[in-house]
């Protein structure tokens, strides 16, 4: 029972994700590509996705969803600097950029 | 033909006041934009309110060298080159989009915008004319920004290993303010 609260609570992130995307493209599709990390085709084939088409896809028991942060030993590199310079927030916005 | 010359006109004008909206010099315009300087200037005047500063750029390479720039022009250079290489989007696009980019992080993070405009063109001119390189740190594997021909198998970032007063004007800044308190 409590499984199946799970799986629908992945579907339903599948789906809030999948129109987050959609809508992050629409807005600017250069900069949702950045910062989404997806590759053209992939942007323009979820920008023209249905809702229907949307639901189906978002109704499966796998996530969408790949944490995307680069190279571990460079954000364990970044996460226990223990120099407070200030400057940690811009260091890892930077990771990010270029992960 | 003259229908696609006001387009490409229309065009050349959206540039300049997206350019003037994010603070860009007069001489940014005059290389970027192609209208003539007459017109940049009524539209520098029209969009900021104001006549365009006199004066040089910035033309120092040591600026961009010094422990917050260097930190904040290479974080916005990475944002670049990846619209730019990564992304392949034109240059005046790339430079337009990373700078709102940076912009933004700026503002979620509350910091100081260390790296204006003008001086972010600058760096992307500089990086142009090869007087600048890539640098990957050894700690952190970022890439930083450093003159050109600088040996740099042993590189260490300014965060990684920040020199000895890094920081402190931060620190000055909150002992002020609790003070006025």
């Amino acid at each position: 029972m409590s499984q199946n609260k799970t799986i629908s609570e992945l579907q339903e992130l599948n789906l809030s994700y999948l129109m987050l995307v959609q809508k992050l493209i629409v807005e600017d599709r250069d900069t949702a590509i950045f910062r989404l990390k997806i590759d053209d085709d992939l942007a323009d084939f979820i920008a023209d996705m249905s809702a229907r088409e949307l639901t189906m896809l978002a109704r499966q028991s796998h996530s969408f969803l790949q944490p995307n942060l680069g190279s571990v030993s460079q954000l364990k590199a970044i996460l226990t600097n223990k120099r407070d310079t200030g400057m940690q927030a811009t260091h890892l916005a930077m990771h990010m950029a270029s992960a | 033909m003259s229908t696609t010359k006001l387009l490409e006109e229309l065009n050349q004008v959206q540039l300049a006041i997206e350019l003037i909206e994010l603070g860009a010099r007069l001489q940014v315009l005059e290389s970027e934009v192609s209208l003539n300087r007459g017109r940049l200037v009524r539209l520098y005047k029209e969009v900021a309110g104001k006549s365009p500063p006199k004066g040089m750029l910035p033309f120092s390479t040591d600026w961009f060298m010094t422990w917050q720039p260097n930190v904040h022009s290479s974080f916005f250079y990475n944002i670049y080159i990846r619209l730019r290489e990564g992304q392949r989007l034109e240059r005046m696009q790339a430079f337009i989009k990373a700078y709102k980019l940076y912009q933004e992080h700026i503002q979620i993070c509350g910091e100081e915008e260390v790296l204006a405009l003008t001086r972010a063109w600058t760096l992307v001119r500089f990086f142009e004319s090869d007087m600048f390189q890539l640098s990957k740190c050894t700690c952190c594997g970022l890439n930083f920004v450093n003159h050109a021909h600088t040996p740099d198998t042993n590189y260490m970032c300014g965060v990684c290993q920040p020199p000895s007063r890094a920081g402190k004007p931060l620190r000055k800044n909150s002992v002020k303010s609790l003070k006025e308190i």
